[in-house]
């Protein structure tokens, strides 16, 4: 999914097919709206080297607490991190 | 008095497990609580136990109580019916305030799909805004000051996505008290605690004043009752309040009945108490944010505001598992008036 070292990750494409079994096993049917945020957070563990918290989710991607809760049902950060494989946050 | 055992042996499931941790001497529960439920964000929880061969988990529902406790005997009829028919038949009134019914996992859903159905909701588990509590009010209490429980229910409607979707670094427990003698303990206990408070000082009745003397008590004995020094009796006269020292505790309403709170109700915002040793300075008590705001719809909106702006702050800026009582005292209770744009004008505001 990611490569290179030193501090830096290289962006890579997301192999969805994989992501998308992995996230229908947890009952959830992938659309756009959960790529986009995928994405965002893909961008933000490039930076940080770990998932987001749930706050700075709904900051960076402008989406409702109850909108990302509907998409990433149960436990938001929790449920991206067992789909991408992404550390989740040590607030966490 | 119904002993626990006997409560517990009804429920079949629960019974063993208790029996068996008694027996050796240690807790029959693992570690770990709050599940990933996909229908319920908060509100349910499951424990695992360390005796797998009687029970493997054993779990719960935590209902949002009606505040101030005041439940109609039909609904607690119909609650009780859902916890006999779903869940294992036993239910626990925490100390919180919330209401646990323990059912299996399977049965959280279908259990909380028949609270809803008689206007109960679940939530109060996690990192979230706990289940609001608030005193008996002035349906019982002749010192409330303003409709505690009233006040409770508006908060919890008001936040209710906060107390159903968690999204904070770590909980956040809030109370309404009717007066500030706090029966419920929210100042010292609470993060966020809404107090009943009166503007200016007690006001005196001539008559029920003279009356009061003549029961035998003393203008003296009513001075040396007052912990802030603020009244003054000279040879029995009428009483003298200064408005400075009043601290508006109402210790002088309680020993009197000649004097009255103001006539001027409101709320009174405080935050920062907690009882948990957990963090920096161990347990704390609160400090007061907004000294006076009238309970009126300016007023509510201006105190709804102030809570979201504070939990805000907070959350953005709270270290790991910081309540707000320890990010208050490391960021200093000024910097938070400050940033919450709150021009302090009651004095050191450390006292009620």
């Amino acid at each position: 999914m990611h490569e290179g070292g030193g501090g830096k990750v290289a962006k890579v494409k997301w192999d969805r097919t994989i992501l998308e079994e992995r996230a229908r096993a947890r009952g959830i049917e992938m659309t756009e709206l959960h790529w986009q945020v995928l994405e965002i957070c893909h961008d933000y563990y490039r930076k940080h080297r770990t998932l987001c918290t749930l706050r700075t989710l709904i900051k960076l991607s402008g989406l409702e607490k109850k909108e990302i809760y509907r998409l990433f049902p149960g436990n938001p950060i929790g449920e991206i991190s067992q789909i991408t494989g992404l550390p989740k946050p040590r607030e966490c | 008095m119904p002993r626990v055992e006997n409560e517990i042996k009804k429920s079949q499931a629960l019974w063993p497990v208790y029996l068996k941790g008694v027996c050796q001497g240690r807790t029959p529960y693992d570690h770990g609580g709050y599940v990933n439920i996909p229908e319920l964000p908060a509100g349910a929880a499951v424990r695992a136990t360390r005796v797998a061969d009687i029970l493997e988990e054993s779990g719960y529902l935590r209902v949002l109580s009606p505040p101030g406790g005041w439940m109609s005997a039909d609904l607690l009829e119909k609650l009780a019916d859902a916890a006999d028919d779903l869940g294992e038949g036993i239910v626990h009134f925490s100390t919180g305030g919330s209401i646990e019914l323990y059912a299996k996992r399977e049965q959280l859903v279908p259990l909380t799909r028949r609270l809803n159905s008689f206007g109960l909701d679940v939530g109060s588990t996690g990192n979230d805004l706990r289940c609001i509590t608030a005193c008996a009010g002035p349906l019982r209490c002749e010192y409330a000051l303003v409709d505690a429980p009233w006040l409770a229910a508006f908060l919890g409607m008001h936040f209710i996505d906060e107390q159903q979707f968690p999204g904070y670094g770590q909980k956040v427990k809030m109370g309404c008290s009717g007066c500030s003698f706090d029966c419920i303990s929210a100042v010292k206990q609470k993060d966020l605690a809404v107090v009943g408070v009166y503007r200016g000082i007690p006001l005196v009745d001539e008559k029920l004043w003279e009356e009061w003397l003549r029961h035998g008590y003393s203008g003296s004995e009513l001075e040396s009752l007052c912990q802030h020094k603020a009244i003054k009796v000279e040879d029995d006269s009428l009483p003298t309040i200064d408005p400075d020292l009043c601290r508006s505790c109402m210790s002088c309403i309680r020993a009197c009945w000649a004097l009255c709170p103001g006539r001027e109700r409101g709320v009174a915002l405080w935050a920062g108490g907690k009882y948990g040793n957990r963090g920096r300075a161990g347990p704390m008590s609160g400090v007061r944010l907004l000294p006076f705001v009238p309970v009126s719809e300016k007023g509510l909106a201006k105190l709804t505001r102030v809570i979201e702006d504070l939990l805000e702050l907070w959350a953005d800026n709270c270290l790991r598992k910081e309540r707000i009582g320890d990010f208050l005292s490391r960021v200093g209770r000024e910097k938070v008036l400050e940033s919450l744009g709150i021009k302090d004008s009651s004095g050191s505001g450390e006292e009620g």
